[in-house]
């Protein structure tokens, strides 16, 4: 009940009371018309929401962080006017906080307030909602608002939370009615600048430039001729050899070998940190960063992130198709987590061709997760951004990330490119410094 | 520590957010100042400090706004100690008026608008000063007596409303991050009308559904507040100024009638008087239960009228209220509680308290009264326009189990029997009636009741009663030759068929309850409600009132009448108010019409309390089919196309690959069930031409196996298939 209904119920209570006790009949009158007034509030604000139809228009992707404009439309549908409705969209709305919490937000708001010089806000208190108030809509009428929003964290938002709230002329009762609109919105991970990623490569072909060469394989260009195997597609038999040569002779082609990159997400829900800041979110921003750098370079990466209970190739071929999946990570379910990172660079390593650069992210412990690492196959570069977990967690501090950083170094082989991702420091800058430049 | 306790208290006492609408403050400021013109127009304060009053709030609310971004520390601080003086002054008074705290409070919530309208930065503050006006109007109304309230009632409701209106409209202003505005001229004149129209029955419909609940066991007893009234009088019979050039004695012939004035207000009774008394309002009463307000009491019959022949008064003296009236005259009595009646005259009335018999202490405004052995209680002077009196009366609770068990126990206090059986010389027909009547019973109270009942079924009340005889016994006249009569007659003729059978009765003379007014809270006695019954003597409980006269109840059973409820006679009272309303050459149809509509509403609302069950059970099957049907039309309502959607977007995928075979089947293109989608499509594409079902049925693979289709997808898919839909024409 909002607080003026409540008030003037309890002033219509204290006058009934007094109106009992000395017999006023006039008191009788005006705690009457205090009640009715808390009706009509409640009965007015409800016919006002009923009838308004909401529509929301997002663009439908966006990043985490940036802002975006949200177009929302009111329509009244009825046949009476709608006066002073409010709608709030609580698609980010923060959680609610306890008693406590409030006296502590309401204290920052007002050290905000001395240290800005501003007034304190009377709009939304919760920044991530945003509300619209329409002080009348006829029927038939259909008015639009737009507004800024930005999405906390990444991932798929297929309708937004509305309250929709009127209390009659007099705002003496509120109603109030939650809606969710059907607006689907993709989030994709915060990207970060990187001006240079050191991705680690095994082959003699380290320039794009001077990748191909020439080698039989499953490309377009002819490579030359051989006899016959069983297995091999009718399609490539070379007729005017066969019938030169009397037996079957099947063309081969040339392998168009370009460089390749590959991206493995293995990040797993994390012990430590908040729902927007932890390590996997932070991981899938790097992923995402990472991602975005080689198609920039022109070197898209394949993927391979897991999706629940399962693991999931993607090729893709633009950067919303690497960024999707990031959008919509997953972490693994439950399971031994090492034996989960097992089976995803076993995966890799079957996905990846001689001469690939692979590029893991993960959140693992680096004690646990780095002799996995130094087992892989000796034709892929690896390059590891660790993100690590307990930087998320409290008492953490510079000093001691750098003592972190040095320690990861000395337990990680030579053949293995690292990096490491810690709370509190530029991602962009964690992504472009291997651990073995800081040693 | 220190810097922390500075930054507290810099936090509480930081200046709120300031309302800057000034529409909303003049509304709410007018809204003020009609309460606070309610409270000194109805006596809250004089005039004098009622203009300041006035005057200081205006200025106060115009300080207020212009200062509304200060923190205003020394002003506070002023008004905290001015707030301390008020409350100090308050308490002061309070003790000098234990009997009426409305008039403290009110001048209490006087002061605390002026001082507190210095002190209107934010919003809060002004809905405080609404919720505090409206406290105020309320004591306001508790301290009229009169319908004419509404004159302040209704605009301060009109202003009020404004003010809640235009405060919402700012809070939604300033509490929200985009505003639509309405535009200009785009008043809602027409909701503020819908609205008014609205709550008008709907406060009606609370007001009458509230019980009148007995409240808080705290009596208060207002009084006026003058004493300078003589501290002893000789006067020591009733005078009626409406009757002032009469005789001492009872005259040979019938008195003069005077309209205004009731003639049994005198030492004596004249029965041969005739006429109607005009309705004018001579005081109301408030009570928490009807009674008889009863004036004086007659003792000895003469044939053609009533004399009261104790001449042995009693004085009453104290310094101090309550006047303490005690039993001269009787034996003790029981079977009786306490009733508290606040008498507010408006009409010059004559030198006795009227009160519910039996009157116990007495607020009256002077130091002395005087009570004869008939409980006749005269006041030094006569009864003003604008007196206020509080009476305590030990009314009796006696039963007729009681009344009958009485029969034979206890005794008559000396010389009761021959005072109050005494009779002149008439007729033995009225004796012989008398025992015909009573021949069956044998308690007293079963006589007088038989009695009653036959006078109330036997004869007619008639206030066109002709004329008597000037030395015709009324009784006679009534009983056997005219056979109607009004309530003298009835009483009369009860009194003394009761002295008949040697049961000590005497004639009673007041006012009867009159009208209960639901928005006053008071009852309304008019000059025509005066009246006239019996008051029959029982051993153990004392004098007990009987009211023969038809169409009337005895006062002992009007409190079992049931005023939890008697919001609802407000319907029938609107209903005379509009037919009142109306000129007399109107015809008497229209004004007629309408009291009949009133007191049809007024019947089937006390029919719906009294079959309340019945009542809720059809309320409840209403709301229920009202709510069924509201279930229906909102069904009914989401059958649109792009409604009820589900929301799990791999489901959604499904529910438009269903709505695209649907469309097919229509077509005569149904999908055999061993079909996949792609198969489906096939056969489609083949009969259609083209590739649409192809790509729609690709695109929902995609969507329902892929894992969680993105919007995109979604989009693409519906595309997809309302084009196929659509080229299905």
């Amino acid at each position: 009940m909002k607080r003026r209904a409540l008030v003037t119920v309890l002033v219509a209570v204290a006058l009934l009371l007094i109106a009992a006790t000395i017999r006023s009949g006039w008191l009788y009158l005006v705690a009457s018309a205090l009640l009715a007034l808390v009706v009509l509030g409640g009965v007015s604000g409800r016919a006002a929401v009923r009838r308004i139809a909401l529509e929301r228009v997002t663009p439908g992707e966006v990043f985490e962080g940036e802002p975006f404009t949200a177009r929302l439309r009111l329509s009244n549908r009825g046949r009476l006017a709608s006066a002073l409705v409010k709608v709030t969209d609580r698609q980010f709305a923060s959680r609610h906080l306890n008693f406590v919490e409030s006296i502590q937000a309401r204290r920052e708001r007002y050290r905000e307030s001395v240290r800005t010089g501003e007034p304190e806000a009377g709009k939304s208190r919760d920044r991530g909602t945003r509300s619209v108030a329409v002080e009348r809509l006829d029927p038939g009428e259909e008015v639009e608002a737009a507004y800024e929003l930005t999405a906390p964290r990444r991932g798929m938002y297929p309708r937004s939370a509305m309250d929709l709230e009127a209390g009659g002329l007099f705002g003496s009762a509120r109603w109030r009615r939650h809606l969710q609109v059907e607006d689907g919105l993709l989030v994709f991970p915060r990207i970060v600048p990187i001006e240079w990623f050191p991705l680690e490569r095994r082959t003699s072909a380290p320039t794009a430039d001077s990748f191909e060469w020439a080698r039989k394989g499953i490309g377009q260009d002819y490579y030359g001729v051989r006899e016959y195997a069983s297995g091999d597609s009718l399609r490539h038999i070379h007729w005017k050899s066969s019938a030169r040569q009397g037996r079957l002779i099947v063309k081969e082609y040339q392998q168009e070998f370009r460089p390749t990159a590959g991206l493995v997400v293995a990040l797993f829900s994390p012990d430590s940190g908040d729902p927007d800041v932890n390590s996997l979110e932070d991981g899938l921003r790097a992923s995402a960063s990472i991602a975005t750098y080689l198609h920039a370079a022109g070197i898209p990466p394949w993927m391979v992130v897991p999706d629940g209970g399962s693991l999931r190739f993607v090729e893709p071929r633009s950067l919303y198709d690497s960024l999707e999946p990031l959008a919509l990570y997953r972490a693994p379910d439950g399971g031994d987590h090492l034996e989960v990172l097992r089976q995803i660079l076993q995966f890799a390593r079957v996905a990846a061709s001689p001469g690939s650069s692979l590029a893991l992210v993960t959140n693992l412990p680096a004690e646990s997760s780095l002799p996995l690492l130094e087992g892989i196959d000796g034709n892929t570069g690896l390059t590891a951004v660790l993100v690590l977990d307990e930087s998320y967690g409290p008492g953490w501090d510079a000093g001691l990330a750098e003592a972190r950083r040095r320690q990861i170094c000395l337990l990680a082989g030579a053949n293995l490119n690292l990096l490491a991702v810690v709370q509190g420091m530029e991602l962009s800058s964690c992504l472009s410094e291997p651990l073995s430049v800081i040693a | 520590m220190f810097e922390r306790a500075v930054e507290r208290y810099r936090l509480i006492n930081r200046p709120g957010i300031a309302e800057e609408s000034v529409p909303f403050r003049v509304a709410v400021m007018i809204t003020v100042l009609i309460s606070v013109m309610a409270a000194v127009v109805y006596g809250g304060v004089g005039a004098a400090q009622g203009a300041f009053i006035i005057v200081g709030i205006v200025i106060g609310f115009y300080y207020s706004y212009r200062v509304r971004h200060r923190s205003n520390v020394l002003m506070k601080f002023i008004l905290s100690v001015l707030l301390l003086v008020v409350f100090a002054l308050f308490w002061t008074e309070l003790g000098g008026s234990v009997h009426d705290l409305r008039y403290p409070l009110v001048r209490l919530f006087l002061w605390l608008q002026v001082l507190h309208s210095f002190d209107l930065p934010t919003r809060r503050d002004l809905d405080f000063s609404i919720v505090s006006a409206a406290i105020l109007i309320a004591f306001a109304g508790s301290l009229s007596i009169s319908n004419d309230f509404l004159y302040f009632l209704v605009p301060f409701f009109t202003a009020g409303l404004t003010a809640l209106y235009l405060g919402h409209r700012s809070d939604l202003k300033r509490n929200s991050d985009v505003y639509i505005p309405a535009g200009r001229g785009r008043w809602p004149v027409r909701g503020f009308t819908v609205a008014g129209l609205v709550m008008v029955p709907v406060t009606l419909v609370f007001f009458m559904a509230l019980p009148r609940l007995p409240g808080f066991n705290s009596n208060y007893l207002p009084v006026s507040g003058s004493r300078d009234r003589p501290a002893s009088f000789d006067e020591n019979v009733v005078r009626n100024p409406g009757y002032g050039q009469i005789p001492e004695k009872f005259p040979e012939r019938p008195l003069p009638f005077n309209p205004d004035a009731y003639w049994g207000f005198n030492n004596y009774m004249d029965l041969r008087v005739r006429g109607v008394p005009r309705d004018i309002t001579v005081m109301k009463v408030r009570s928490s239960e009807p009674s008889y307000w009863r004036s004086t009491a007659f003792d000895r019959y003469i044939g053609n009228g009533w004399e009261n022949t104790d001449k042995t008064l009693e004085e009453i003296n104290s310094n101090q209220l309550p006047l303490n009236i005690g039993y001269p005259g009787e034996p003790p009595r029981y079977a009786y509680r306490e009733l508290v009646q606040t008498f507010f005259v408006e009409r010059l009335l004559p030198n006795t308290l009227f009160a519910a018999y039996l009157p116990r202490d007495v607020f009256f405004p002077t130091r002395v009264l005087k009570v004869d052995r008939l409980f006749t209680v005269l006041t030094p002077v006569a009864l003003d326009p604008g007196l206020v009196y509080t009476v305590v009366s030990d009314v009796s609770t006696a039963t007729p189990e009681m009344l009958r068990s009485a029969h034979g126990r206890g005794f008559y206090p000396k010389g009761m029997k021959e005072q109050y059986t005494q009779l002149p010389e008439m007729s033995p027909r009225v004796a012989e009636l008398t025992l015909e009547v009573t021949k069956d019973q044998v308690t007293d109270y079963d006589k007088v009741q038989a009695l009653l009942e036959y006078l109330q079924k036997t004869y007619p009340y008639d206030l066109d009663t002709p004329k008597q005889a000037d030395g015709e016994n009324t009784v006679e006249f009534f009983l056997f030759d005219e056979k109607r009569g009004y309530c003298e007659h009835f009483a009369t003729a009860l009194a003394v068929m009761c002295r008949t059978q040697g049961i000590p009765a005497r004639l009673a003379v007041g006012f009867d309850s009159g009208d209960f007014n639901p928005l006053t809270g008071y009852y309304e006695v008019s000059m025509r409600d005066a009246h006239a019954w019996v008051e029959v003597y029982f051993p153990i409980f004392g004098w007990i009132s009987f009211d023969p006269t038809p169409g009337w109840s005895s006062p002992q059973a009007l409190p079992t009448q049931d005023t939890t409820w008697s919001g609802f006679t407000m319907l029938r009272r609107l209903g005379r108010a509009i037919a009142g309303v109306f000129p007399d050459s109107w015809g008497n149809a229209v004004k007629a019409g309408f009291r009949g509509i009133g007191d049809a509403l007024g019947a089937a609302a006390a029919a719906i309390l009294r079959f309340w069950p019945l009542a809720l059970l059809a309320a409840l099957l209403v709301a229920g089919g009202y709510y069924l049907a509201g279930r229906r039309r909102h069904r009914s309502s989401r059958a649109g196309p792009d409604e009820g959607e589900p929301a799990d977007p791999r489901m959604k995928a499904a529910a438009l690959f269903s709505r695209m075979s649907d469309a097919l089947a229509d077509a005569g293109l149904a999908r055999a069930p061993a079909q996949t989608p792609r198969e489906y499509a096939e056969f489609v594409d083949h009969a259609l031409g083209g590739a649409m079902a192809g790509r729609a049925a690709a695109l929902f693979n995609r969507a329902f196996f892929g894992g969680n289709p993105t919007s995109v997808e979604l989009t693409e898919l519906e595309t997809s298939v309302r084009s196929l839909i659509d080229s299905l024409g």
